[in-house]
């Protein structure tokens, strides 16, 4: 019988394939991969410069991220239609307590936002206004909710997308405040 | 009937245990040259078929009656579906649509079983492929009644089903999966000889006589398969959008390119002798990108508009399905493709032949094949590796096979040209200098007609109107006229051979989907306005005039209704009707256009919502030649199918 | 002979669909909603050309594989803005896409960026075209061998 090695060629192209395939799979029902992520976060870049109207009068004169150049503080994106937004509500309060959350209103109607903040508490130190979703663009943000942790120096510390829970409290969201100085 | 479904259901259980037999059977009778362990498994496979048909029948009777009573016709029909919709619900969801796989697998099993049943000449051949068929068959059987039963019940009765996207409420749903699935499954019987050549060691001429009309009819299948989806996605899910480069679509469009390699290649072994390793894999590969194809469908490994379903658990299964189904017949192939040409004497041909052109062509359909694949894997791949998440769209397929599928199309009209074993150049000179003139001339007409087109256009359109000329030097040939002979050449034309005229007539359709594709790529244009009542807008040289607005009510849904009539510049007018429609069932919307289909294009309107106050939006698409793109691919069925038609049953008409 | 009338035939039916096709069809057949509003498009056709063909090259982030052009969701639309914006403002092409992927990574970008991880698969078709003249090359002589093999015995 006459074997030539060459003819190996498509089974070992094959087994390639099957293995790029069945670690896909295996990594989607392990729970490992979302095929909704994107993959990618503003994290470790420059907070870009924002400034946008307020939702309502507090002690702060604007938003604008610049005002905010030497300390560390929070950017958290959430909208009164957004389901998680109210989930992740209580765990917001308590980041409010380490440092300052600014709050980014999402694609919004000024009387459900305010409703909302009665319904599940205000941690803002001042909330922004960005009515056409182009804010939230600007500093890379892709869905609802997300919060950013940034550094005195501007850099964003952590970029996290999706709602923050107890395991995000103790997780990253402690990793990150731990980098900052801040004991959690 | 009450227990429809539970006849259904059994009847597809006995199948299961009839293609154990065929399979079974077949291989041991071919092994020992039983005739009656081969007729047991020829029978056996015309028995699977008949259960599977009243299988299928049973299934499609649920969903007739709207007996919400089985789980899969509650959850994806409902009972305002006009009839049609509810036919092609069967096969519009992950399970109904194997039960329609396995049904087509068994009718080629029979056609099969009625092959063997009538030869005399190359029986173990055929015995040992319709066995491989029954393995295929009982896999999937298989897969349906322990993974994916369409006959379960619920346990209790529902007032009405869920209804059925309303996106796949189409005559394009009707047609598009049966036809894919034909060409799809086709494939196998073509992988089912390629098995048994490697079993017995041989695929030489007689088996490649045996194995092509089967692949010839896979691939015309194919084709009309894929271009109906190219077609419905046109209407359905862009606008004017008919191609992607969608992981669905590139999907469909990998066994094509293997398929349409396999047929090139299994001539060379009909004629020559010659190719028979680069053969069999071929058609070992082309259905094996079928199964993949059916496998990232619904496994949700790749995100796309298109996927069916996303259950990574019966993703795993069907893999697990391919890596024995491809993973066994490569390994074997590896093992034994060095002894499938030992026995022919045929002499290495020339670097100028026939043979090294259709090995070329052969090289370019893989290359562009795996060019696709990669790019479709590519951004799993990197995920694999270090996590990052890249795509991979439109543009890199087009800036990757654009010029690959150029290159084919420059040589095409050289190759049937060319002499087998060896060409000669000035000979077929006399046949190119026309041609090049010819296409020279016709490409600086079309420049003088048409300002502004970049050199991808001109390249586009000269390549189709060079394999145009490469048709008409083919059958000025097959009427003698280069040896200028001018009588008798209208009666030899009309005695060409079918297979001729079939290979002219797909080459003509390849031509004309290039010409199609330029046209619609470089010269299609969008206008969209806002207007009221009574304006008009132009796009072209003709207005169109919004007339009215108003609600309609229809079969299972309420719409509103913009009517938009074109005045042309030679003062003809028409009417476009285009609706948005709301469906209360299914709670979701969308938007009907009117499209007035011409010889030289389409003209698209599409009604955008509006108000009076603010006014009503309109979208006027031109779509210069976009018809030639089905018919190119029309004209490429229809070649494949006269060219099956016309092929040799035997070897010494080869 | 009744192969030469089938195919007869479908010639007829060819030249009877060409004919039909010709005239005018009319159907009302399904698309999801347009998503490009009049009001979206800038006034300048070769801006308003730009806007598109980068819209086309870029992802929809919170679709099923689609273009930031074709799809109606909020995050397109407001991309789609935020591009006429940045034209309007005299920024190139890549500037633009620059833009966006300093935000969201390469996977916004449909035509995946040329570099080490990426040089795969760009240059996959000439190295699969190497590899197989290759293949095809090297398993080529041996036939002509072989036969003289044979002949000698």
């Amino acid at each position: 019988m006459t074997f030539r090695p060459v003819f190996i060629i498509p089974v070992l192209v094959f087994f390639l394939f099957v293995g790029v395939s069945l670690w896909g799979l295996l990594a989607i029902t392990n729970g490992n991969r979302d095929t909704q992520s994107i993959g990618f976060s503003m994290q470790g870049q420059t907070i870009p410069s924002v400034t946008l109207p307020l939702l309502k009068v507090t002690d702060q004169d604007e938003f604008s991220l610049n005002n905010w150049q030497g300390q560390a503080y929070a950017i958290n994106v959430w909208a009164s239609w957004c389901p998680p937004c109210r989930a992740e509500a209580p765990a917001i309060e308590r980041l409010s307590d380490h440092l300052p959350v600014l709050g980014i209103n999402q694609r919004d109607e000024q009387e459900n936002a305010l409703g909302f903040l009665n319904t599940f508490g205000d941690p803002y130190t001042a909330i922004g206004v960005d009515r056409d979703g182009r804010a939230s663009i600007e500093i890379g943000v892709q869905a609802l909710p997300e919060t950013l942790i940034i550094g005195p120096d501007g850099t964003i510390i952590l970029h996290h997308r999706g709602p923050i829970f107890a395991n995000e409290m103790n997780g990253v969201i402690r990793d990150a405040l731990i980098t900052l100085g801040i004991t959690p | 009937m009450p227990h429809g479904t539970e006849i259904g259901h059994f009847a597809l259980a006995l199948a299961f245990g009839l293609t154990i037999t065929q399979a079974l059977a077949l291989f041991a009778g071919a092994r020992s040259s039983s005739a009656g362990m081969i007729r047991l498994g020829w029978q056996a496979a015309i028995m699977a078929f008949i259960l599977v048909v009243i299988s299928f029948a049973m299934l499609t009777l649920a969903f007739l009656r709207s007996d919400f009573s089985v789980a899969l016709v509650a959850s994806h029909s409902h009972s305002l579906k006009p009839w049609l919709y509810k036919v092609s619900g069967v096969w519009g969801n992950h399970e109904g649509s194997l039960l329609l796989w396995v049904l087509i697998l068994t009718l080629f099993g029979a056609l099969m079983a009625g092959q063997l049943r009538r030869i005399s000449d190359g029986r173990s051949t055929m015995a040992y492929a319709l066995s491989i068929q029954g393995m295929i068959s009982l896999a999937f059987i298989g897969l349906i009644l322990f993974t994916s039963n369409p006959f379960l019940r619920l346990t209790s009765l529902p007032d009405d089903g869920n209804g059925l996207n309303p996106i796949l409420q189409d005559p394009g749903l009707a047609f598009h999966p049966p036809m894919l699935y034909l060409g799809y499954v086709g494939l196998s019987v073509g992988f089912a000889f390629a098995v048994a050549a490697l079993i017995e060691g041989r695929a030489d001429a007689r088996w490649a006589v045996l194995a092509r009309r089967w692949v010839l009819l896979a691939w015309a299948a194919l084709t009309a398969g894929i271009a109906l989806g190219s077609w419905w996605a046109y209407y359905e899910l862009g606008w004017g959008g008919w191609w992607f480069w969608d992981p669905v679509e590139n999907a469909s469009l990998m066994p094509w390119l293997v398929a349409t390699a396999l047929i090139h290649s299994l001539r060379v072994v009909e004629k020559r002798n010659l190719f028979h390793s680069w053969t069999v894999l071929l058609a070992i590969l082309g259905f094996g990108l079928s199964l993949i194809g059916t496998f990232i469908v619904r496994s949700g490994l790749l995100t796309s508009v298109h996927a069916f379903t996303n259950d990574p658990t019966r993703g795993i299964v069907i893999l697990v399905i391919i890596m024995i189904a491809v993973g066994i017949p490569l390994m074997l192939y590896a093992m034994r493709a060095g002894t499938l040409g030992r026995d022919t004497m045929a002499e290495a041909p020339a670097l100028f032949s026939r043979e090294t052109a259709l090995q070329a062509n052969n090289l370019l359909l893989v290359v562009t094949t795996v060019t696709v694949l990669t790019g479709t894997l590519y951004p799993l791949v990197i995920e694999a590796v270090n996590g990052a998440r890249i795509s991979v769209g439109p543009p890199f397929f087009e800036a990757s096979v654009g010029p690959l599928l150029g290159l084919m199309l420059f040589f095409l009209p050289v190759a049937p040209l060319l002499a087998w074993k060896q060409a000669s150049f000035s000979k077929i000179w006399r046949q190119i200098w026309p041609m090049l003139m010819i296409t020279a001339v016709l490409l600086a007409i079309v420049l003088m007609l048409i300002s502004g087109m970049n050199a991808f256009a001109i390249a586009t359109i000269g390549l189709g109107i060079w394999v145009m000329t490469g048709v008409a030097a083919d059958l000025f040939a097959v009427m003698g006229l280069w040896r200028q002979h001018p009588t008798g050449a209208w009666r030899r034309l009309r005695g060409i051979p079918l297979p001729r005229l079939g290979m002219n007539l797909a080459h003509l359709g390849v031509a004309v989907f290039t010409i199609g594709v330029a046209g619609v790529s470089f010269f299609d244009d969008e206008v969209i306005k806002r207007l009221q009542i009574g304006d008009h807008m132009t796009s072209g040289d003709a207005q169109f005039t919004l007339t009215s607005v108003a609600p309609v009510i229809g079969p299972n849904y309420n719409a509103t209704a913009a009517t938009v009539i074109k005045t042309a510049a030679n003062g003809e007018s028409s009417e476009f009707i285009s609706e948005i429609r709301t469906f209360p069932v299914a709670r979701s919307q969308t938007t009907e256009a009117a499209i007035q289909t011409g010889f030289l294009g389409d003209t698209y309107v599409v009604f955008g919502g509006g108000t009076p106050e603010e006014g009503f939006v309109i979208h006027i698409y031109e779509k210069p030649f976009i018809t030639w793109i089905w018919g190119g691919a029309g004209l490429m069925v229809i070649g494949g199918i006269i060219t099956m038609l016309g092929h040799p049953t035997r070897r010494q008409e080869a | 002979m009744i192969c030469r009338l089938i195919s007869q035939a479908l010639m007829v039916l060819i030249m009877v669909m060409m004919v039909s096709l010709s005239g005018s069809l009319f159907s009302a057949l399904p698309t999801p909603a347009h998503a490009i509003l009049p009001e979206e498009q800038l006034t300048n056709p070769a801006d308003e050309a730009r806007a598109r063909a980068l819209a086309n090259e870029l992802r929809c982030l919170t679709c099923q594989n689609q273009t930031v052009d074709d799809s109606n969701s909020d995050f397109a639309i407001t991309i789609r803005s935020i591009i006429r914006e940045q034209i309007t403002n005299g920024k190139s092409d890549d500037d633009i896409l620059n833009y966006l992927r300093q935000r969201y990574g390469d996977y916004i970008l449909f035509s995946p960026p040329f570099n080490r991880m990426t040089m795969v698969l760009w240059l996959t078709p000439i190295i699969v075209l190497i590899l197989g003249l290759g293949i095809i090359i090297w398993t080529r002589p041996r036939l002509a061998s072989a036969i003289d093999d044979r002949k000698i015995k």
